[in-house]
């Protein structure tokens, strides 16, 4: 995988109606994201760890693109997530980087996303 | 955000939380450490050392603490018949205006 394509983000919201996002307004989060992190794209999935999510995520990483995913405990998404990286040809730990943005106001998750992609050697234009 | 409803229904009308199998659960607590909703109380004094107590307070059709458990102790409902039945109100609802 180039490492200097971009990465894209997903945002995970356990159905939306998780009080773990209440602090945040998710649409102004994520479009902060989209618009102005060195991101290829970002968008929020209502729920990745269902069946739905599994589907979608055998279609999504076709296009074996390094993904950073902002949801809940990484000790989850690794389990949840792990298969489908692993049926893609990839490697979750080489080829996501998950966070955990539950109980964070915007300022504080965007704070966090940023620290991913500065640590993925991507800065902020 | 709300809170209150899912796909159009009153919360609270949804049975939608985890079960425990306490043939096999272990107590180990993996459940508890994940949920950030208060679904589940410990009760170290107790036989049953871990309960439901708030079943309402689990995101309907999540079932991530169910992943966390190393023995399998934990199951939910049908998703299909929930959804079935989240139909089911939404139409009663919308009939009776």
């Amino acid at each position: 995988m180039s490492e200097r394509q971009l990465p894209g983000f997903i945002m995970c919201v356990c159905t939306g109606k998780c009080p773990g996002f209440q602090a945040m307004d998710i649409w102004d989060f994520i479009n902060q994201v989209r618009v102005e992190l060195p991101v290829e794209y970002g968008f929020i999935h209502p729920q990745l760890c269902e069946e739905d999510g599994d589907r979608f995520l055998a279609d999504f990483l076709k296009a074996h693109r390094k993904l950073i995913i902002g949801a809940c405990a990484p000790n989850m998404q690794r389990k949840m997530f792990k298969q489908a990286f692993i049926d893609a040809g990839l490697d979750i730990e080489k080829d996501a980087v998950m966070l955990d943005i539950r109980d964070m106001t915007n300022e504080k998750a965007i704070e966090v996303v940023k620290k991913a992609l500065s640590d993925l050697g991507f800065e902020e234009a | 955000m709300s809170e209150s409803t899912f796909m159009g229904v009153p919360r609270e009308k949804i049975d939608w939380s985890p079960r425990i199998d306490y043939e096999k659960c272990n107590y180990c607590m993996e459940c508890v450490k994940f949920c950030p909703h208060d679904v589940y109380e410990v009760r170290e004094n107790e036989d049953k050392k871990l309960i439901v107590k708030n079943p309402n307070n689990c995101v309907v059709f999540c079932r991530a603490c169910g992943k966390t458990c190393g023995v399998d102790a934990i199951s939910f409902p049908n998703k299909a018949e929930v959804t079935n039945k989240i139909k089911q109100l939404r139409m009663e609802m919308e009939q009776n205006g």
